[in-house]
């Protein structure tokens, strides 16, 4: 039971991080239409920003996630502005676009990835938060764990309800749902696909900011996030919210069953899920079928 | 209180609109005819901003909006209610005459608007936390129609509104444009459904391969030789 309660709450601690991040990543390709490939270099920077304010100036770290999500909100708004709007209205079809789009998030994954070897090198860095043990459910963890899952969890459901309920929520699905009508509906549409990018790249530094106390990162940490979180993009249904955090959860949960038993098998585990999906519902599993009307 | 001045409309490298030239007046109803791939559609969506002319100007109350983007010139007061209309159906009937009014502040307002719009189309209002898309074609014509008035425009511009509806919903629908017009809106109709566009309307335009050939009162194009044989088929 304890085994049980224990690799649960480590998926979940572990599967709250994929969650964000894949979050993150819908809204730049589910909304956006960006597939934006540099997202895991975002939760790169997230972790080092955190780290250092941390180690250098002695600012809590979840002080700074909460500094730094506006910020980079405003970057990723900014990076849209400058560079996929600029594609977008050149490019003369979607499909044409998306092929863009993608080419230069690469541009900007090598550019990011880069200046943090230039700057970091390839060492890793850890500091130590938070790192006492506490009583969780029984199970013992350290307390930076589980404060990420907390925060984890309640930046998800804020951001849920600031989709359902705010009138910028529900412009953005509508711009997720057809462009052309929201621009019809007065919406600026581009604004929208902006905020969009920056939202996600603000999830995706949040992410950063958490696994930064719990693990040691590196300069080259996050493509296997990038990877991950396409592979939870296809579980959860492309353009639904709630789905890739949920998807976040089961691959998170499947890591650490699989982690356990046979540590060696965890990432094979996700791509068997990814593979088996693709194969069955490749409009993902928490998509509900619409009666075709 | 808008005029179409020459333009010319092209998609990358064809031409689809050739020196068109039109007028609308105040709550007048000005109904646009043609064959499929006319243009008709083309002239809406260039009123709305979703295409740009090459050349010629649009006034609309004075001030020239051929180079706006569509968002801008939604809130001038021009809706355009496209083909099959323009709703969310993975959002419900409520958030989607929301999103009609996006950017109005004045929650006055667009309360306001929703009362006036209930009255309209009762349906609606017993309808509202239901998924767009779980509504019939006549009920989702309506809630387009309905969407492009959250605002109160001054120029609605409906396009095919009777576009695979039934036909009592297709005199419904018509009913429900002369309804809007006595209330104070001006409305510009493009159909090709000639007969019932022609029988509401105040005056009207015939569209043929991107050109406007014809231009007269409702009256007269119903009496007209040429739009008899052609377009109603008598």
């Amino acid at each position: 039971m304890k085994l049980f309660l224990d690799i649960i709450i480590s998926g979940l601690i572990q599967g709250a991080i994929y969650g964000l991040i894949a979050v993150g990543l819908n809204l730049q390709y589910g909304v956006a239409r960006v597939l934006n490939v540099a997202h895991g270099e975002f939760v790169m920077v997230g972790a080092f920003a955190t780290y250092i304010m941390y180690t250098v100036f002695g600012i809590n770290p979840l002080l700074s996630v909460a500094f730094f999500s506006p910020v980079s909100l405003i970057a990723g708004f900014l990076i849209y502005k400058n560079l996929f709007q600029f594609i977008r209205t050149s490019s003369e079809t979607a499909e044409m676009f998306e092929g863009n789009s993608m080419l230069a998030s690469f541009g900007l994954l090598y550019v990011i990835q880069n200046l943090a070897l230039i700057w970091w090198g390839t060492s890793t860095k850890a500091y130590s938060y938070l790192s006492f043990s506490v009583g969780f459910l029984g199970v013992a963890f350290e307390a930076n764990r589980v404060a990420a899952l907390f925060v984890g969890v309640a930046v998800m459901i804020s951001f849920y309800l600031f989709l359902r309920y705010s009138i910028l929520g529900k412009a953005i699905r509508a711009a997720a749902e057809s462009p052309v009508s929201a621009q019809l509906s007065g919406i600026d549409v581009h604004r929208v696909l902006g905020i969009c990018f920056g939202l996600g790249v603000m999830l995706a530094c949040v992410a950063g900011g958490l696994v930064s106390m719990m693990k040691e990162i590196t300069a080259n940490m996050g493509f296997p996030y990038l990877v991950t979180a396409l592979i939870v993009l296809v579980l959860g249904g492309l353009g639904n919210i709630v789905g890739s955090f949920l998807g976040g959860l089961i691959i998170g949960l499947v890591t650490a069953a699989v982690m356990y038993w046979q540590p060696e098998l965890s990432l094979v585990a996700s791509y068997l899920i990814f593979t088996i999906v693709l194969l069955i519902r490749p409009q993902g599993i928490f998509v509900r079928q619409t009666n075709g009307r | 209180m808008l005029s179409v001045n020459n333009i010319n409309v092209f998609y990358r490298k064809i031409q689809a609109l050739w020196a068109v030239s039109f007028d609308v007046m105040q709550r007048e109803i000005v109904v646009m005819l043609g064959s499929n791939g006319a243009g008709k559609s083309t002239t809406l969506n260039t009123l709305a901003g979703l295409l740009h002319p090459s050349s010629g100007s649009i006034r609309f109350l004075c001030q020239e909006i051929q180079e706006m983007p569509s968002f801008k010139i939604v809130s001038l007061s021009i809706s355009l209610v496209p083909e099959g209309g323009a709703f969310f159906s993975k959002m419900t009937v409520n958030e989607n005459l929301e999103l009609g009014a996006y950017g109005r502040k004045d929650r006055g307002k667009n309360i306001e608007s929703l009362k006036w719009i209930y009255e309209i189309f009762p349906v609606l209002k017993l309808k509202g936390k239901k998924l767009a898309s779980t509504l019939s074609g006549g009920e989702r014509q309506m809630l387009a129609i309905a969407r492009g008035l959250m605002r109160r425009p001054k120029l609605l511009m409906l396009d095919e509104p009777s576009y695979g509806l039934a036909p009592l919903m297709v005199s419904q629908t018509f009913k429900t444009v002369k309804q809007l017009r006595d209330l104070g809106t001006t409305i510009l109709v493009v159909e090709q459904n000639s007969k019932h566009a022609l029988a509401v309307g105040d005056r009207g335009y015939l569209l043929e391969n991107g050109k406007i050939v014809l231009g007269d009162t409702c009256e007269n194009l119903r009496q007209n030789e040429y739009v008899r044989k052609c377009y109603l088929g008598l």
